[in-house]
């Protein structure tokens, strides 16, 4: 298990070094001169010069590239642009707000997700089954920015039934804290699990039919088991263990679910705090930013690899 | 009558299967033609393009509203006689920008999946097909590419580069190769073991010739199936970083940042905020039911 462990987290390092390379080429790609980008776009001449030498921009590139991923192993993002903190600061007091949502709609999905696949897998051809499969197609389909939009319009604006966006009520709170927070998390949290739900519920579908056409299964039925104790007893198990491959795969996904979220529904998290800063043209949090959810979607993965390694004992010998 | 092999002196010849007469393309047009729900996609999906392509006409003699043109005594009326769908905060026609719209988007969703898939069909191909080294680097990249989340990439593009039209479809069709290059990648590692490759190889066949006449034909279903949700994930990607306000600039409107001005929409103007998002709905949803509908047809064991 060991072995599996730190062979997987031996693969990651290229992963993170290519990320590395992505972003810092795509930044260099970008027009104009980085003094300019990064610093102040009225520089010229001499000054130019000046500057250039100081930061380095006369060196090679690679010795660049270098020095940059050096700094960034030391923890030293640079500072922002705009509130000239530093990048990791502003970053830490957001991040957890984007885990606390992610975590919420993680939960949802997995709660709703294989539900109804299992569902749809045991009525299989019904009606039940339908309409999960339609339900399914259409989230994918709909823009998640725009289902938001109208989960506002409809339950926020004309119903008043939910808040249309921010973390907490203001003032004059007529709810204790955390139920308070759960209220504000509801549709946010919604519709970022929508597309995980689709996955998940249609994944679902596929494995339960899977399974339940296998020997085991036969035997089960045959030897008079009740029909409840052969699908969660003994079809369920199995059937589970895609959904758990698959659980490192949506963390990009969410990631990038969160900046579109965040953003309709005022959310003061990472994926808001990125948009905001790529709006003013904040580079170092904009790389800053990238660069972390790129980690976190790297060692997400790592997790979700090590714990199919640890559900299925299969998959640590191949 | 059916094309049956003429007998031959001596030699019985029976075909593999039942000969029906039809090509295997022929046999999935009349699948297809069976699947309604298909075919309704297709017709709605090909009724929008007709209508983006005709905005110009459409706009100039059948509803008479300019999309640009900009009237302060007429903003957030909503939807009347003159202006069927409603005006915006500028007091602009949303039939007349919602058609024009829907050139842009589906202009970027369709070039921006040709590229993308020119590439990662090549790319995967290579990939699979040489193997060692090769593949080796080319599957990091992938991975690499896979690992960044794809908006993020996206939008730090356009923070930096504040792009065009036709900049924009460059940067979606260059960011977005590596899903169908992974799928062209698996399918073309197990075609390049079967006979009819090593046949060709031992009459003396190069890789290009190979790889192009013998191998990708192959993988022209998968492509097929491929492409609707390709290009349905285009739109919407773009549509998203149009709303935030990173992708398509006004004035030129798309149906992405039609909506980048919802938050003032809610009280005043709902009608502003439903229809971008319900055309970007129904046009995504064809080329997904599409796909589904071809997958089908082109390979009826898939069927769920």
């Amino acid at each position: 298990m060991t072995k599996f462990v730190l062979r997987r987290l031996l693969q990651a390092i290229p992963t993170l070094l290519g990320i590395s390379i992505v972003i810092f080429v795509v930044i260099r790609l970008a027009p104009g001169d980085p003094v300019n980008l990064f610093f102040d776009p009225t520089i010229k001449g001499e000054d130019l010069e000046r500057m250039r030498r100081q930061l380095g921009l006369d060196r090679p590139l690679y010795v660049q590239y270098v020095d940059w991923v050096t700094s960034l192993l030391r923890g030293d993002f640079g500072r922002s642009f705009v509130t000239h903190e530093p990048v990791l600061k502003r970053i830490a007091e957001r991040l957890p707000n984007t885990i606390q949502l992610s975590l919420v709609a993680v939960v949802i999905s997995l709660l709703v997700g294989p539900t109804l696949g299992i569902l749809a897998a045991t009525h299989r051809g019904g009606p039940i089954d339908q309409l999960v499969r339609v339900m399914a197609v259409a989230v994918d389909a709909v823009p998640n920015f725009w289902l938001g939009l109208m989960l506002i319009l409809i339950l926020a604006v004309q119903f008043r039934l939910f808040p249309s966006g921010g973390m907490y009520t203001l003032r004059g709170a007529f709810m204790p804290p955390l139920l308070d927070r759960l209220w504000h998390l509801a549709l946010p949290a919604l519709v970022l699990a929508a597309g995980p739900i689709a996955l998940y519920s249609r994944l679902m579908r596929t494995e339960m039919l899977e399974v339940l056409s296998q020997d085991y299964i036969r035997t089960a039925q045959s030897k008079g088991l009740a029909e409840r104790a052969v699908l969660y007893g003994h079809a369920l198990r199995n059937a589970v263990l895609p959904i758990v491959t698959v659980l490192g795969g949506t963390l990009p996904f969410l990631f990038g679910g969160a900046v579109v979220t965040e953003s309709v529904f005022s959310w003061p998290g990472m994926g808001r705090l990125f948009v905001d800063a790529a709006y003013s043209r904040d580079y170092p949090m904009v790389l800053g930013i990238s660069i972390i959810a790129s980690v976190l979607v790297v060692v997400g993965q790592l997790l979700s690899d090590i714990l199919y390694g640890v559900v299925d004992p299969r998959i640590r010998y191949s | 009558m059916t094309a049956e092999p003429m007998p031959q002196a001596g030699v019985e010849i029976r075909p593999l299967r039942p000969s029906t007469g039809l090509s295997l393309t022929q046999l999935a047009l009349r699948r297809l033609r069976q699947d309604r729900l298909t075919l309704l996609a297709m017709t709605v999906l090909a009724s929008l393009g007709l209508l983006a392509l005709l905005a110009p006409v459409i706009t100039e003699h059948v509803i008479r509203q300019s999309p640009e043109r900009v009237d302060l005594l007429k903003t957030f009326s909503p939807p009347n006689a003159e202006n069927i769908l409603g005006t915006d905060e500028n007091g602009r026609d949303q039939l007349a920008r919602l058609l024009y719209g829907a050139r842009v988007s589906l202009a970027i969703g369709f070039a921006a999946a040709l590229i993308n898939m020119t590439i990662g069909v090549t790319i995967g191909a290579v990939a699979a097909y040489y193997g060692r080294t090769v593949d080796d680097a080319i599957t990091w990249f992938i991975n690499t590419v896979r690992s960044i989340p794809g908006l993020f990439l996206l939008i730090l593009v356009g923070a930096l580069f504040r792009p065009s039209v036709e900049v924009l479809i460059l940067v979606l069709g260059l960011l977005s190769w590596p899903g169908i290059g992974r799928l062209v990648r698996g399918q073309v590692l197990s075609i390049k073991e079967r006979e009819f490759v090593v046949a060709a190889r031992t009459v003396g066949a190069g890789d290009i010739r190979i790889i192009f006449f013998h191998i990708l034909p192959n993988v022209i279903p998968l492509v097929i199936t491929y492409a609707g949700i390709d290009i349905g994930g285009i739109i919407l990607v773009e549509s998203t970083i149009s709303y935030l306000g990173l992708g398509v600039q006004p004035p030129t409107p798309s149906w992405g940042n039609m909506l980048s001005g919802s938050t003032r929409y809610f009280t005043q103007a709902p009608w502003l905020i439903i229809a971008p998002g319900a055309l970007i709905w129904v046009t995504v949803l064809c080329l997904y039911l599409i796909a589904d509908g071809l997958r089908d047809a082109l390979d009826p064991r898939l069927k769920t």
